[in-house]
């Protein structure tokens, strides 16, 4: 007898990512091995430089899961544990990043189903009139359903100068949503952390549902520096002789500039730099370009930032 | 998602119930807007319909009912003579006689 096919055209067939277990899991060892959640942080550890106390969060709260899948083959009910959480830190630190990874691991671990990450900001929940927003923000509640919703610049939503401000209700919304329905959505707010503290000093309703603070440090200039080879090499470029140097110094002199952006404003340099490599080559018409030319960048592409200048005009 | 409390098989005028749902992801989403549904009209029929866009056509692909009324008081059947001892046969809810809103209790 052959089985039908129920397949709806054009739609890829639902495999469960983790097949169900034949046996209940007994140590934290076959727990880690059904789920494969130690490969997704062994990859955050590779992936993601710095970031101490992120990682050492994102373990504990791992561990967490991990135990609590255990307690229950013993049917020790514990209250499912609210995994809301609260990103803060300067911009260009990878909070976003994180928000990702972090889908990845909840979802290996059983705690959300489907482990997508729907990114909003405050202009995919406030709505521009009076009962647009509500229809709105529960809208995008249910996207993220099964899943991880990250609000980036969260604060944004409550603005206290203007009373008649929508925002106000879309975080309603989300507050209830957050505590009645934690085994289906797991909320991520990001935003600076000055503003943040502001933010739910007015909202401490909020404040108290989320779980995690996480507050992600900025970088510094060995792992800046260590971040753009990674940049450079994921693109297929590496820095030629003296160039890695010249970027160490460019960083020095970018990190007391204003507007600096941790790992954003080395990848903006980057492609900067990879601009006038571009450039370089181009001006040199005649000359037949090998792999090596074509993949490197040289001290002097970086050098010729604007960067430099500016701190050379500054100091005479 | 839709509701009624018209309970005629050839009704085909349902009340949509907020606002339709696309990119769903998880089933929640809709459980969530069911459950609202059903506190908001506990003694009506609602159904759920859904629409595939892969097809290339803006037709149902799938609809069922979730939900009925507690109590069903059933149809009865209106026969009318009409030219030539031909009849006519109506089939008329004992629920329907009591205008919309009213009806199941």
């Amino acid at each position: 007898m052959t089985t039908l096919d129920y397949r709806i055209p054009g739609q890829a067939t639902a495999s469960p990512s983790t097949p169900p277990p034949a046996e209940p899991p007994r140590s934290v060892d076959e727990v880690l091995a059904q789920s494969q959640v130690e490969s997704v942080l062994a990859e955050l550890d590779r992936d993601l430089i710095g970031l101490k106390p992120v990682k050492q969060r994102i373990r504990d709260i791992a561990a967490l899961l991990v135990i609590d899948r255990l307690r229950q083959q013993f049917g020790l009910q514990a209250q499912a544990p609210s995994l809301h959480m609260c990103f803060t830190g300067n911009p260009g630190t990878g909070k976003t990043t994180v928000a990702l990874r972090m889908a990845q691991i909840l979802h290996r671990l059983g705690y959300v189903r489907k482990g997508h990450l729907v990114a909003v900001t405050r202009d995919d929940l406030v709505g521009q009139y009076i009962g647009h927003t509500a229809p709105k923000t529960r809208e995008v509640l249910k996207k993220a359903m099964g899943g991880v919703l990250f609000i980036d610049e969260a604060y944004y939503l409550y603005r206290p100068e203007n009373e008649r401000d929508y925002g106000q209700e879309a975080i309603e919304i989300l507050l209830q949503v957050m505590e009645n329905q934690r085994d289906d959505l797991v909320v991520i707010l990001a935003g600076y952390k000055a503003r943040m503290d502001t933010f739910f000093q007015s909202n401490p309703g909020l404040n108290s549902r989320i779980a995690h603070h996480i507050d992600f440090p900025d970088y510094q200039p060995a792992e800046l520096l260590e971040i753009g080879e990674r940049m450079l090499a994921a693109q297929n470029y590496e820095f030629g002789t003296g160039a890695r140097e010249a970027f160490d110094e460019y960083l020095a002199l970018r990190i007391r500039q204003p507007h600096f952006a941790n790992a954003r404003s080395v990848r903006n340099a980057l492609d900067r730099a990879r601009l006038r490599q571009a450039s370089r080559l181009y001006a040199q018409r005649e000359r037949a370009l090998t792999r090596e030319d074509l993949t490197t960048i040289e001290a002097a592409d970086i050098r010729a930032s604007r960067v430099f200048a500016t701190s050379d005009a500054t100091n005479h | 998602m839709e509701y009624t409390d018209d309970p005629h098989p050839r009704n085909t005028y349902w009340e949509m119930y907020g606002m339709p749902m696309f990119d769903l992801v998880d089933p929640a989403g809709v459980l969530m807007e069911l459950n609202a549904c059903r506190e908001a009209f506990p003694r009506h029929y609602i159904r759920l319909m859904a629409f595939d866009s892969t097809r290339g056509v803006e037709s149902i692909a799938m609809s069922f009912i979730v939900q009925r009324p507690p109590h069903e008081p059933g149809f009865t059947l209106q026969r009318q003579e009409v030219a030539g001892r031909v009849q006519r046969y109506t089939v008329v809810g004992y629920a329907a006689e009591r205008p919309e809103g009213e009806r199941y209790g």
